[in-house]
């Protein structure tokens, strides 16, 4: 493993496992992540940690991943090396927290080359082991970051016997696990169910929220559902409750999809309709249409009102449209009128030659 | 979009408000909305807030981190941690270990934080390896059957219950070590 100097072009392009989109329900649980919060015995936590001390953790951390081969190889990026592109890039991936994209002494990540692992060196906590899979594979995205925490393990973790593994925050304190996942409820959103849903959430201890804005206001419908508490429970049955969760709302979303286009089926279907044509032939699409264009015609396409697009498609679509993601493409930084075209752009690319049903 | 108030910085926070039947819209960057918010012209959103900001109110004693530590928390004033430098008035203020030495020496003052957190303060996830050998275990095992013998006695069964069941996977790992 070697410390490399990384392109913003060459992390748009990098693959992430779970935009395939094959796992357990991926339709509508798009993707979902483990995450593991954990610090070495022997060093104050970063916040309190001279730059020297955070150079030597990261030193520590890089060394034990350069030399166990029993973990996937994973490349290590030092943050203070990459532009704003790249370190945009990395975020709007979720591979690195907007916190560490700030960069420092010692901060830096470490990636596999699938996109499923991610290391965050020198965060709120020395370790943050993240899993990214596509669907409802949240207990194998659990494999993957415990794998990878079996590895660091030996470097000497702060534990304690009876509150666990010790974090920064206390809210993290127990396992340091946060399982989540994101989920697209556009008929329940439709049907104004999603009050509802984050208050039944809360009671059993776990969090939604909305993926780009929040609420039930979500641009796109999207959702992120994950663990409230980290203490108390196993990993096991915390994993469980939010596999389990996440599994009833799809079922919901069926339903309601289902119950919508009985009592709606026609102004449903005109606003699918009237959503693949601005995808096809709008010339600026800002960024929230962008991602309610998404949603309605990916949830229309997989009722079979609209055409069939796979799913690793829309899934990319999600990051192409991305401010980072497009800038890196285009090369040169854009304005906001040049980032909304462009937006038109890679919808009409894409969509202005796919077939439609019905042909004359 | 550009912020509705200086049109210069990329608007960051958006807010929608009720005021009587009208409902207004404010498009604004960070350096505005904390701007407006400090005027009193928008509600306070507390932007950037740490997450510390509200779990300090979690805390046994007086809420703010200015006036340190009345009468009934003087014992507590004068903790700080030997080896981050932590002390106590500044541990309540950020609402952040320093590191793991600060956990055992602000624990106890803290009263039940990690209960008003979590609901539980009891470990029953995986124990990394270095911590499972068999002296260690065997003392988390004591500490455990302490804990246990407080829940029943203050009527806590629930908590009594999560505490067994941690016992029985401490005696478990001890056997299959020792």
């Amino acid at each position: 493993m070697e410390i490399m100097k990384t392109g913003a072009r060459e992390l748009a392009d990098s693959p992430l496992e779970w935009l395939k989109g094959r796992g357990e329900s991926s339709d509508i649980v798009f993707s979902c992540r483990v995450r593991l919060a954990r610090n070495l015995e022997r060093f104050v936590f970063p916040w309190r940690a001279d730059p020297a001390t955070l150079n030597a953790i990261a030193d520590t951390i890089r060394a034990r991943i350069a030399s166990d081969h029993s973990i996937k190889p994973l490349r290590s990026l030092v943050i203070d090396s990459l532009d704003p592109l790249a370190r945009g890039i990395l975020v709007e991936r979720h591979l690195v927290s907007p916190a560490l994209a700030r960069g420092g002494p010692g901060r830096e990540a470490a990636m596999d080359e699938k996109g499923i692992l991610s290391v965050m060196v020198n965060e709120e906590d020395h370790i943050r082991i993240q899993a990214f899979l596509d669907g409802l594979r949240i207990h194998d995205a659990w494999k993957a970051a415990r794998e990878a925490d079996q590895s660091l393990e030996d470097l000497g973790y702060a534990f304690d016997g009876k509150s666990g593994f010790l974090t920064t925050c206390p809210t993290n304190m127990g396992t340091g696990l946060r399982a989540s996942v994101m989920i697209h409820l556009p008929a329940l959103s439709v049907l104004r169910k999603i009050g509802r849903i984050v208050a039944d959430c809360g009671r059993i201890g776990l969090t939604v929220r909305g993926m780009y804005g929040e609420g039930s206001d979500s641009a796109g419908s999207l959702f992120q559902v994950s663990n409230q508490v980290t203490l108390g429970q196993s990993e096991e049955e915390l994993l469980e409750k939010v596999y389990g969760v996440a599994s009833g709302l799809v079922d919901k979303e069926r339903s309601a999809r289902t119950q919508l286009m009985d009592v709606k089926g026609s102004e449903l279907e005109d606003k699918a309709w009237r959503a693949w044509g601005l995808l096809r032939y709008a010339r600026i699409v800002d960024r929230r249409e962008s991602l309610e264009l998404l949603s309605i015609s990916r949830m229309a396409s997989e009722m079979d009102i609209l055409p069939p697009v796979p799913a690793i498609i829309w899934n990319r679509l999600l990051l192409d449209i991305q401010q980072a993601h497009m800038q890196a493409r285009a090369d040169r930084p854009l304005g906001a009128e040049e980032l909304d075209a462009r937006r038109a752009d890679v919808f009409r690319r894409l969509f202005e030659p796919l077939p439609e049903t019905g042909a004359i | 979009m550009k912020c509705g108030r200086c049109s210069g910085r990329d608007a960051e926070v958006h807010i929608r408000q009720q005021k009587g039947k009208e409902v207004v819209e404010y498009h604004l960057c960070r350096d505005c909305a904390e701007q407006m918010a400090k005027d009193g012209l928008i509600p306070d959103m507390s932007f950037d807030f740490p997450l510390e900001s509200f779990l300090s109110g979690l805390f046994p004693g007086p809420a703010s981190g200015g006036q340190e530590d009345e009468e009934g928390n003087s014992a507590l004033a004068g903790l700080a941690c030997g080896r981050c430098g932590l002390d106590h008035s500044a541990f309540r203020r950020s609402g952040k270990y320093g590191c793991s030495d600060c956990f055992a020496i602000f624990h106890d003052s803290l009263g039940p934080l990690l209960r008003k957190i979590h609901g539980f303060d009891i470990h029953r996830g995986i124990r990394p390896k270095t911590a499972c050998n068999a002296a260690s275990c065997a003392d988390d095992a004591e500490t455990l059957r302490e804990e246990l013998r407080q829940a029943i006695e203050k009527e806590e069964y629930e908590r009594a219950a999560v505490i067994r069941d941690r016992i029985r996977g401490t005696d478990g790992d001890h056997e299959n070590r020792s």
